[in-house]
């Protein structure tokens, strides 16, 4: 069955910079003890 | 052999090969032709291997016949995710850079399914490198979109596409998928199986296509879930080759679990604002299934964290060094969805700080959990905010005008949980034109017995997980 697929974004580098961007200021803004290590082990 | 074997559990499936009503072989020819007939046309096919099944299969009746019985999944076929390695076959995790690429080892999950007699039917169609980059079209897969056998025109969800639309079209009894955010919970929503999500380290996932190594999860698609239970015991457990490995097992023990009169189970009512309208009867009906079976609901909220900006952090850290390979051949602009390659290659601009704030935000999130769970049992929400779109629109959001509810309630459960490595169940509650309809729950970490009970008590309330698309 023939399919209509939906047109490319129309720059998806510069969409893919904008979401990264928006990531970033969104955990800019975070604030997280210092004392909270992060969610993995080094095992030794 | 009647057409009802097609939808039948696996329960029912063992049983009727114990009692000889059937044999493996004829069970795997039937289902063998089955998927290699329909399956292409849900585009949910990647590699067959109805051949080496009927081989497998002739010494699976030999121990059904001696009455050597392996566990509940013996002499039931299955289907496979494509980013599972079987060894000497092309394992192509949906992508044309890895079209080609054959591992000589066998993926730990698919080995503790053949050492029970279990019967490997296919390889199934994913969406794209399991759509880590974030894309924009259902048709970002080596195979092309994931047809919904419910509607050909619409998506089968991702990016456990395969799995979903094939055990929801009775190719294969049960299938495995993986979830990293939400690519078990959504194909099973949209194709009306009930898919679940185990806590992060109880199946391994030595053999699978690494995405994001902190949240990456290898999880069963079923007809009930029951089934799901059936499944995860016999790939849950401990392995030295998976360093996220929990090293714990799972028994499926449902008798064993809470009464459901004596359990609290959390919801948002704000939830049904986020949800489209055709799709709110059914929703309404189904916490109303829930209240009857005695459960006691009280409203919660979810933990207040920027959850899309989390986990779009450690997915695209954690991807970015996964696929580095790709970026330095170039390859990465053969993917099918140039969205996905453009927000893989942005990816590795994430600054290490952001991606270890994330990760530190982590152990605040399990934290706030914990909380959550010291007032309830469980999470329910639904699973999707409205039915299976249709292929021919973007996924990004951008077809149809998002809205502004009063607040966040359970919108990001998904995410949320996935974040905290909980486990999550996804199943049938209703259809909305047509189309089915999937309401999700989620509890602490390890207490799969407690999903699989209330999904249970609600199947046997319910007939929505029996129903099944006509073929195309």
């Amino acid at each position: 069955m023939a399919q209509t697929i939906p047109a490319p974004a129309p720059d998806p580098d510069k969409q893919a910079h904008d979401d990264l961007q928006r990531n970033a200021d969104t955990l800019a803004k975070l604030s997280i003890p210092m004392s909270t290590e992060p969610a993995f082990q080094f095992k030794a | 052999m009647t057409d009802d074997v097609f939808f039948a559990p696996i329960s029912d499936i063992n049983a009727r090969l114990k009692k000889r009503e059937f044999s493996t072989v004829e069970l795997v020819k039937a289902f063998g032709a089955r998927l290699e007939t329909l399956g292409p046309k849900y585009n949910a096919l990647a590699l067959p291997l109805t051949k080496i099944a009927l081989e497998r299969a002739k010494s699976v009746d030999g121990e059904l016949k001696r009455e050597r019985y392996r566990g509940p999944t013996q002499g039931v076929p299955f289907g496979a995710k494509d980013l599972l390695s079987f060894a000497g076959h092309p394992t192509t995790w949906g992508a044309k850079p890895y079209a080609t690429q054959v591992f000589n080892e066998t993926a730990t999950v698919l080995q503790k399914l053949d050492d029970t007699g279990s019967l490997l039917l296919g390889k199934l169609s994913m969406v794209e490198l399991a759509g880590g980059g974030g894309y924009r079209m259902a048709g970002a897969s080596l195979t092309g979109p994931g047809l919904n056998p419910w509607d050909i025109t619409r998506w089968a969800g991702g990016s456990s596409s395969g799995p979903a639309s094939a055990v929801a079209a009775g190719l294969v009894p049960f299938a495995l998928g993986s979830e990293t955010s939400g690519s078990i919970i959504t194909p099973a929503a949209f194709c009306g199986v009930t898919g679940l999500r185990p806590t992060y380290g109880l199946v391994s996932r030595h053999g699978a296509m690494p995405l994001s190594w902190t949240l990456d999860k290898i999880g069963p698609l079923c007809r009930t879930a029951e089934d799901c239970g059936l499944v995860l015991q016999v790939i849950s457990g401990a392995d030295s080759n998976d360093p996220g490995s929990a090293g714990k097992s799972f028994y499926y023990a449902p008798q064993f679990s809470r009464k459901l009169t004596e359990m609290k189970i959390g919801f948002a009512a704000v939830d049904v604002e986020w949800a489209d309208p055709e799709i709110r009867p059914a929703l309404d009906a189904a916490i109303k299934t829930l209240r009857e079976t005695g459960a006691n609901l009280v409203e919660v909220k979810l933990p207040d964290f920027p959850w899309s900006a989390l986990i779009s952090t450690v997915i695209g850290a954690e991807s970015a060094s996964v696929f580095e390979s790709l970026f330095a051949t170039g390859q990465v602009d053969e993917l099918a969805d140039p969205s996905q390659a453009a927000h893989l290659k942005a990816n590795l601009a994430i600054p290490a700080t952001q991606y270890l704030k994330a990760m530190r935000a982590r152990i605040l999130v399990q934290k706030a959990f914990r909380e959550l769970f010291e007032d309830v049992d469980l999470l329910v929400a639904p699973a999707r905010c409205g039915v299976a779109p249709k292929i021919s629109e973007p996924l990004d959001g951008t077809a149809s005008p998002q809205p502004q509810p009063s607040a966040p309630g359970m919108h990001s459960l998904i995410p949320a949980a996935n974040l905290a490595g909980l486990p999550g169940i996804s199943f049938p509650c209703g259809f909305a034109s047509g189309l089915p309809v999937g309401l999700q729950l989620v509890g602490p970490a390890f207490r799969e017995n407690a999903l699989l009970v209330v999904a249970t008590e609600f199947q046997k309330r319910t007939d929505w997980h029996k129903r099944h698309p006509l073929a195309v």
